[in-house]
């Protein structure tokens, strides 16, 4: 079924070496795009696996208040838009921040800071 | 030594939604350094007074053990649960009481925003907040309203009511500026509530409730204009009236906030601000 499919007749009905050869890269193709497919959702798979854990640390409860104390924050921002005043407050950050500039522009950022906090 | 970091992971938001944030982060991220992900204008992006909450989280987790060595430990992590809600997620072994299991995203940023009303910056009769297809018209005096009656007899009634008094007419248009034809479904009900601009706080109520069983049907067509309701507003010795019914007793000068509830489908909210004086002598 998938001869005729591919080339509409199997090599030994051509009884060319054109023919089989155009059966053969065919079937080449059709072999490497399955490997492709196959390739792309393993590696998805493996996207997947790796964002439910990244490391594993012993802490003690000490080293654990320290970073939960990191993460905690308590930033200002204030500003005023025509008819409104906006008040912009980070409650908790960890490995990224923000800046907002005098007319409201917000950007947000990843670190790496590459200290002891940024685990 | 710092190690350049290379990650690909999904983000997760909760609370109020950024527009065009992006979906995933793919990439590295040099030492001691930042990349910047995401860039708005916060005007833009909350457009109405109140009070928002955006949670950012990275897909990728970070898992730690925590050693607890006395009673107090397990006191002391669940003390510090709240600090990182509601991000960390803390797991007691029963098994091994020794031993907790913390989880908590590797990227987050948790910030609340409050957008005030100025009220300096407010100038009388500004719309503060309405939908896309409402205009709002602020007229003194009665005539607004009398070229658009036909029947004598209830010309006769606002004349008779409000004819040369020192009134002011907020009238609520349907302004399809879309391509479709719009239908509004209207009950006829509406709800005035009037705040203190300052303090925010409720000083005056005023609404009709009628019985309808069967709603007006109000079809406007694209680039057409229909008039919805008329609010006819009266302040004498203090007192606010809104089309003769008693909105507030005891109302000082000044600046004000109307919020006016259309019994209407789709519901129609409009909020803006209106000035009382006193009558000039």
């Amino acid at each position: 079924m998938y001869k005729t499919l591919i080339i509409g007749k199997s090599p030994s009905q051509h009884g060319d070496k054109v023919g089989r050869l155009i059966y053969f890269f065919t079937s080449l193709l059709l072999i490497t795009f399955i490997l492709l497919i196959a390739y792309n959702i393993l590696n998805e798979h493996e996207t997947e696996k790796s964002k439910i854990t990244e490391s594993k640390v012993i802490l003690n409860v000490l080293a654990f208040s320290d970073l939960v104390n990191s993460i905690s924050k308590k930033e200002f921002y204030e500003f005023e838009y025509e008819e409104f005043t906006y008040n912009v407050t980070v409650i908790q950050s960890n490995n990224m921040s923000i800046a907002i500039s005098k007319n409201g522009l917000l950007s947000i950022y990843l670190e790496n800071k590459g200290d002891k906090k940024n685990i | 030594m710092i190690k350049k970091i290379y990650e690909d992971f999904k983000w997760i938001i909760y609370g109020h939604k950024l527009k065009n944030f992006p979906e995933r982060f793919k990439g590295s991220i040099e030492p001691k350094s930042k990349i910047e992900i995401y860039k708005a204008y916060l005007p833009m992006v909350f457009t109405k007074p109140g009070f928002f909450k955006v949670i950012i989280v990275s897909s990728k987790e970070l898992t730690f053990n925590i050693v607890l060595t006395s009673p107090s430990d397990e006191i002391k992590i669940k003390e510090m649960v709240p600090k990182l809600a509601p991000i960390l997620e803390v797991e007691f072994n029963t098994t091994r009481p020794q031993i907790c299991k913390v989880k908590l995203p590797k990227y987050s940023l948790y910030i609340k925003v409050e957008v005030k009303l100025n009220p300096e910056r407010l100038k009388p009769f500004h719309v503060i907040d309405k939908p896309w297809f409402i205009d709002v018209e602020v007229k003194k005096g009665i005539e607004s309203i009398l070229q658009r009656i036909d029947n004598p007899k209830i010309r006769e009634v606002f004349i008779r009511r409000w004819g040369g008094k020192n009134v002011t007419v907020i009238t609520i248009y349907v302004n399809n500026k879309g391509n479709k034809t719009l239908t509004i479904l209207d009950w006829g009900n509406y709800d005035v509530y009037v705040f203190d601009i300052y303090k925010e706080k409720l000083v005056g109520y005023c609404g009709v409730k009628a019985l309808v069983m069967k709603p007006f049907r109000i079809n406007v067509e694209p680039g057409q204009q229909k008039p919805l309701i008329d609010l006819v507003m009266e302040y004498e010795n203090k007192c606010l009236y809104i089309n003769g019914h008693k909105c507030s007793s005891k109302l000082e000068p000044g600046k004000y906030i109307l919020k006016i509830n259309l019994n209407t489908k789709p519901f129609i909210t409009v909020t803006m601000v209106v000035v009382f004086k006193l009558p000039e002598r």
